[in-house]
């Protein structure tokens, strides 16, 4: 109990602190669904390949395309088959393209609309079936791996910058201020917590942007400019008050 | 006019698309027709024109002449080069495509890299900045605070030092300024890979 009057007194040193604490909870609760959402569609056009491949193994088995898909329903147990499902489900009371059109819908994905849309065509023009979605599995494959380098390669630098600009520097700068100056010796701190706090606020929410930038998702980043300028401004009070208290 | 990112972001995308339709027997004007659907950005914008175009009787090989000599992007104009040049001398496409769109996707790999080291040293030269900002901007703001007495010393230019104490704020300030210019370098370089 003691911890969470001590964090409220924390709170109350700064009118930035003040400010920014009821923004960053709504904002918490804004940049989850964008997460989860990322993840549940990347799943999604993982399984991709895979999928394709699946039709036309299916469809070179003498299967035709609906029953191709209904096979892959029944067999997958991730998101895919659950949309798949609902999909084939739909199928029985409106047209089977309908649902198609209804999966790549749901699917949010670009790249699941684009080969539905594909598939729309083919269809259309009488294509080899096995040959096209052969073709795609390949093509969809090698993609995929070209969005995965850039997210691979670069979640690392983002995640450093994070934790250098938004953990390492206030607590530097805490640390510093604090050990330099105690309050016990008669120095007085005010003015400069009104300066540092803003300040390193502020270049929390820069070093967020930039790394969101880095991943290619800047408007999903800026949902955790909030939390990181929290976390940055309360470390570097928390560290210097703490250091202060533990020296005098 | 679309610029040369938006021309890029979804070409290889396309090609790949035409690639696998033309090499299961589709014809290039229901290939185009898909593309020409959605879901390809400008190039899509590009090709549903065409396809209008050519419901007014316009030629496809003029259609991909017009659309070429708009374009930005260097693959993308190659790309409608080529396409045209099947049309007017009915050349081997898939061939040609799938060496292009290789050509795209290792050009593409090639930017990443470069990119992706262009940006390397950023987190550690932002974080030198944000940390040697405050401490020399800090020095001569903490000198009040560390050592009151040498303001009083008499030893002169001891109050040009208190009023530098005061640009410690405005000194922050331009750091950022300064932080926020190296970090647009990670939004002015990206590749544009999706």
């Amino acid at each position: 109990m003691q911890i969470l009057w001590d964090l409220y007194d924390l709170f109350g040193q700064s009118i930035y602190l003040v400010f920014i604490i009821p923004i960053t909870l709504p904002c918490i609760a804004g940049a989850i669904p964008g997460f989860l959402e990322r993840r549940r569609r990347r799943q999604l056009e993982e399984a991709l390949p895979e999928v394709l491949e699946s039709i036309s193994s299916s469809i070179g088995a003498g299967l035709g395309l609906q029953q191709a898909l209904t096979e892959i329903s029944r067999n997958r147990q991730d998101e895919t088959g659950k949309l798949l499902t609902q999909a084939i489900d739909r199928s029985r009371s409106t047209s089977f393209d309908a649902a198609l059109a209804e999966y790549a819908i749901n699917s949010r994905s670009v790249l699941i609309q684009r080969v539905v849309n594909l598939l729309s065509v083919a269809i259309e023009q009488d294509a080899p079936l096995g040959e096209v979605t052969n073709s795609m599995s390949v093509e969809y494959d090698r993609l995929n791996k070209l969005i995965n380098v850039r997210e691979q390669e670069m979640s690392g630098q983002s995640f450093l910058l994070l934790m250098l600009m938004c953990l390492l520097l206030p607590g530097v700068m805490g640390f510093m201020f604090a050990v330099f100056g105690l309050a016990a010796a008669g120095a007085y701190w005010g003015h400069i917590h009104n300066v540092m706090m803003p300040y390193l606020m502020a270049s929390a929410a820069l070093s967020v942007v930039i790394s969101g930038r880095m991943l290619g998702r800047t408007k999903q980043a800026l949902w955790w400019i909030p939390f990181w300028s929290t976390i940055s401004a309360l470390l570097y009070i928390g560290l210097f008050e703490a250091i202060q208290s533990g020296m005098a | 006019m679309a610029t040369n990112a938006e021309e890029s972001a979804d070409l290889l995308y396309a090609m790949r698309a035409v690639m696998v339709l033309l090499g299961s027997g589709i014809g290039l004007e229901a290939a185009m027709q898909m593309i020409g659907r959605g879901g390809y950005g400008v190039i899509s914008k590009d090709f549903k024109e065409a396809i209008a175009n050519l419901q007014r009787g316009s030629k496809l090989e003029k259609e991909f002449s017009r659309l070429s000599s708009k374009a930005n992007n260097k693959a993308y104009s190659r790309f409608l080069n080529t396409l045209r040049t099947n049309v007017t001398s009915d050349t081997d496409l898939v061939r040609a495509l799938t060496q292009q769109s290789d050509r795209e996707e290792e050009e593409r790999n090639d930017k990443l890299a470069t990119y992706i080291e262009k940006l390397s040293g950023m987190p550690t030269i932002l974080l030198t900045f944000g940390i040697l900002s405050p401490i020399i901007f800090g020095i001569a703001a903490m000198i009040p605070v560390i050592a009151p007495g040498l303001m009083s010393s008499g030893i002169p230019g001891m109050s040009s030092l208190a009023a530098a104490a005061a640009c410690f704020g405005p000194a922050l300030f331009m750091t950022l300024l300064v932080m926020a210019m190296f970090g647009y370098k990670a939004h002015s370089s990206d590749p544009g890979v999706i």
